[in-house]
């Protein structure tokens, strides 16, 4: 049910989904998202997944420069996509000690809720399951990360939201080229 | 520098044929996070944050021995 996607974008947006109808068009404002090597280091017993990945922002992605200034990044982001059609979401606070509260989203429009870092956020689909934590998570640029779930209207017609993890966000495009940003992490658990 | 990412918890079904309930996993991964540094590039990308800056993976303290993907217990071939 996991699916682990890093994204970065350059200029104005952030296609996540990698949609290529929805690519802007060529020239001078060529501005797609292009995905970071993931550096994975996954491990799994039965129905518990640790799930590490360690993003560079000194990547020159498809081996190109995206901008004429270099490798600038208005978004970095490890993306968690998830089923939109969860008849349940739950969102535990951390320490797991308390109960959660259900987590309301509308299926229609897009959406985003801000979730605390620590937390464990659950779906039920149907009679499965699923739970996850981002326990550890690296902020590129100076900047501290935080979690969100949305809803785009790129992926929604396609049945998926996200647990976005960002590192690193800004409407200056920046480079993120600093040897603090070279490994930068991402750490989730699933059940 | 090394670092290790852990976690420990009980299964949320039990091991298959066990009549004593979940068995607690602990799932462990070390990594190398100052590689990248020394590293070259391979088409503008760092070659040192790849694999080999993963130094292991362990469940129950046992190290994880790649192995050729299975599906319903049928072997696949190693993809080209």
């Amino acid at each position: 049910m996991s699916n682990v996607t890093s994204q970065h974008a350059t200029q104005r947006n952030t296609h996540s989904y990698g949609i290529w109808r929805q690519y802007p068009a060529g020239g001078a404002d060529i501005d797609k998202a292009s995905h970071l090597a993931l550096h994975p280091g996954m491990v799994q017993s039965r129905n518990m997944l640790l799930a590490t990945v360690a993003l560079n922002g000194r990547d020159i992605l498809d081996n190109f420069l995206l901008t004429p200034a270099g490798n600038l990044y208005t978004s970095m982001a490890t993306n968690l996509l998830l089923p939109l059609e969860a008849t349940e979401v739950f969102l535990i606070p951390a320490g797991g000690h308390t109960a959660g509260h259900a987590v309301r989203i509308p299926r229609d429009k897009p959406f985003t809720v801000d979730i605390p870092l620590g937390s464990t956020l659950a779906l039920r689909v149907g009679r499965g399951a699923f739970a996850c934590r981002v326990f550890a998570l690296d902020g590129a640029g100076g900047q501290k990360p935080h979690l969100q779930l949305k809803g785009d209207a790129n992926g929604m017609p396609f049945g998926a939201m996200r647990l976005v993890c960002y590192h690193f966000a800004s409407a200056t495009p920046t480079n993120l080229t600093s040897a603090a940003d070279s490994h930068v992490r991402g750490v989730h658990r699933g059940y | 520098m090394e670092y290790t990412e852990a976690i420990e918890g009980g299964g949320i079904n039990p091991p298959e044929g066990s009549a004593t309930g979940a068995q607690a996993h602990r799932l462990a991964v070390r990594r190398n996070l100052t590689c990248i540094q020394v590293g070259g590039l391979v088409a503008n990308q760092s070659t040192h944050t790849r694999w080999n800056c993963l130094v292991q993976r362990t469940v129950n303290g046992s190290s994880v021995v790649p192995g050729h993907l299975r599906v319903n217990g049928v072997p696949l071939a190693p993809l080209p």
